[in-house]
């Protein structure tokens, strides 16, 4: 018969859809930080950025100018490459909370992190105290307190077998408490201090330098190495616990080693970059409604959208009131909101994707 | 073939017993269906024996083995569950759901052959339009042809089925019951199954098992079983209990008030 296609010659081509929109991903992200290297409050010609670049991979090629390598090299790539590890992870992370509270509406602050994460860097900024010293004064103390609520969350879940819906309620009544804790110390604070605080916590990828990268770039490998290789039994999760632990997954394990591991990237990223809104609850929805919830593709697709999408608001987060520079915590959601508005009016007759 | 043994279990939720000490074992090929009121016991029982549940007391044996000593994929490789109520969270197609069946089977991701073989299954089941569906917008019956679809897969030699025609019209209550005898006797499987409807259960069950209270208080054949004194003691229900092809036929007329 001709024009028949079997459902597995269907499926194929279902499968190899996703894997286009996930190269297609890929290409986005090389245009997008193409482009934003050539951005920025200093201008220079399109050729002279490109030398630096070049310089880079064969020492020697061109001669460039001190202020430019300076601006090229230890500015605006660290600043790309921070937005792009960021977006990645912290969609990355947000596919899979999602997929393992089975709740649209979770994101990678959905266990308290950031109001944690909040929390730390009030007691570093405003009273000077913090678990860590040095250079790491603020970005540590927001890591490790980024992360206590969700461990109070693992703890109970391991003595009360918890479910997803009490996990949920569990992180949205620590945020409660630790932005409480936040506000009070706020409350007896200066306002010079109260003014570095909230641009903290703004989210901002300008922050970082080419030794905050490598322990962010080994965090992220490893953990979305771990969540991939995790992701069928994700899959067998979206039927419900029951149906998962009869098909022999090991649901409560699997739900806080997915977490924990989430949880961990999330932490590692704001603590660099401050709150960035939006990107962890969005990028993995849009993704969905692109490829479908098949985690295997789900996952790595939601990162690389959410790299190439915090990127573009990193874009136009500088050009919108050149020469000055807004934090793209501000963006993502001012544009992404409205635009995650639309899609979803558009869907009507829907629930899910 | 594997057997599956269950020796005396019990189960309770906090404070509220459920299982008082069952005891079974399925015959390879057969069709059990657990008949009782709501609250007797028969969801939970079927959960007990694939550990979906850990019962308090009592052992169940997959084989000579016993299943709390097991690992979960191991137990899936014999055994299937059909839940009463499947809901996918987030939208997947039939094929997504019928491949997810091969889980137990691979450490990694699953291959051509297990595309291939979900093809098949999906072609002997009929079900081939349905594969690129959504499963979430299937009506109840070609659900349950679905998971059937997925426990074959799953290459399951006992299917553990939660009133998979709870829901159903007439039409689609037929068909699924008339899937899971095609199966039990093609492929030599045993089906085990609870369910409302003791009309379905005494025109399709080899042997019925009738839940009181959490025990047993009949077992054997539909005719054996599903007599009208059984039934007015199980259900507190008056019936007529007629003839129809040799099986019983039970016609309700009105509850027992005590």
């Amino acid at each position: 018969m001709s024009g028949y296609i079997s459902p597995k010659g269907k499926y194929k081509k279902f499968i190899n859809k996703k894997i286009s929109v996930i190269f297609f991903f890929l290409f986005l992200m090389f245009i997008l930080s193409g482009l934003a290297v050539t951005i920025g409050p200093m201008k220079f010609l399109f050729h002279d950025v490109y030398k630096v670049i070049f310089n880079h991979f064969f020492p020697g090629c061109f001669s460039v100018s001190e202020i430019l390598e300076a601006v090229i090299w230890k500015i605006r790539v660290p600043r790309i490459l921070t937005a792009l590890l960021a977006g990645f992870g912290l969609a990355l992370a947000g596919a899979e909370m999602q997929a393992i509270l089975r709740n649209p509406l979770a994101s990678p602050f959905t266990l308290g992190i950031s109001a944690g994460a909040g929390f730390g860097a009030s007691l570093a900024i405003l009273m000077g105290i913090s678990f860590v010293g040095g250079k790491y004064f603020l970005i540590g103390n927001a890591f490790i307190f980024s992360l206590i609520p969700a461990f109070i969350i693992f703890f109970l879940s391991r003595i009360r077998r918890v479910g997803p819906g009490a996990m949920i309620l569990a992180g949205i009544s620590l945020a409660y408490v630790f932005s409480a804790g936040a506000t009070l110390i706020s409350y007896f604070s200066q306002a010079e201090d109260l003014k570095v605080l909230s641009l903290w916590m703004m989210g901002n990828v300008g922050k970082t330098t080419w030794s905050d990268l490598g322990p962010l770039a080994i965090v992220l490998a490893l953990g979305s190495f771990l969540l991939i290789w995790k992701s069928r039994a994700l899959n067998v999760m979206n039927a419900g616990d029951e149906t998962a632990k009869s098909l022999g997954v090991n649901v409560e394990r699997t739900r806080i080693f997915i977490m924990a591991i989430s949880s961990f990237i999330t932490a590692s990223v704001i603590c660099f970059t401050g709150m960035i809104g939006f990107v962890g609850l969005v990028a993995p929805h849009i993704t969905r409604m692109l490829i479908g919830a098949d985690n295997r593709f789900l996952v790595p697709a939601s990162g690389l959208f959410g790299a190439a999408f915090l990127l573009g608001a990193d874009i136009i987060s500088m050009k919108i009131i050149a020469p000055s520079v807004l934090p793209v915590g501000i963006i993502t959601a001012l544009l992404g909101g409205p635009l995650f508005f639309l899609l979803i009016v558009k869907r009507r007759g829907k629930d899910y994707w | 073939m594997v057997t599956l043994r269950i020796k005396d279990i019990g189960f309770s939720y906090p404070g509220v017993p459920v299982l008082k000490g069952v005891s079974l074992e399925i015959i390879p090929g057969e069709i059990l269906a657990i008949v009782g009121k709501n609250g007797a016991g028969k969801s939970t029982l079927i959960k007990c024996m694939n550990r979906i549940l850990e019962p308090d007391r009592g052992k169940v044996f997959l084989g000579e083995r016993q299943l709390k000593t097991m690992k979960g994929k191991d137990i899936a490789k014999s055994m299937a569950y059909l839940s009463q109520k499947a809901s996918y969270i987030f939208p997947v197609t039939v094929f997504d759901v019928v491949l997810s069946g091969r889980y137990p089977h691979r450490a990694w991701n699953s291959d051509r052959k297990d595309e291939a073989r979900v093809g098949e299954v999906l072609k002997m089941l009929e079900l081939e339009d349905l594969a690129m569906r959504y499963f979430n917008e299937l009506s109840g019956g070609q659900q349950q042809q679905v998971l059937i679809a997925r426990a074959i897969v799953q290459e399951a030699s006992i299917f553990l089925l939660d009133e998979p025609t709870s829901d159903l019209d007439i039409k689609h209550q037929l068909e699924v019951m008339e899937t899971v005898r095609r199966i039990t006797r093609n492929r030599k499987v045993s089906a085990i199954i609870t369910i409302h409807d003791l009309n379905l259960a005494s025109r399709y069950a080899d042997r019925i098992i009738m839940l009181k209270n959490g025990l047993i208080f009949a077992a054997g054949s539909a005719a054996s079983v599903l007599t009208g004194e059984n039934i007015s003691e199980a259900y507190d229900v008056q019936v007529v209990v007629n003839q129809i092809d040799g099986k019983p036929h039970i016609i309700p007329l009105r509850p027992i008030r005590k």
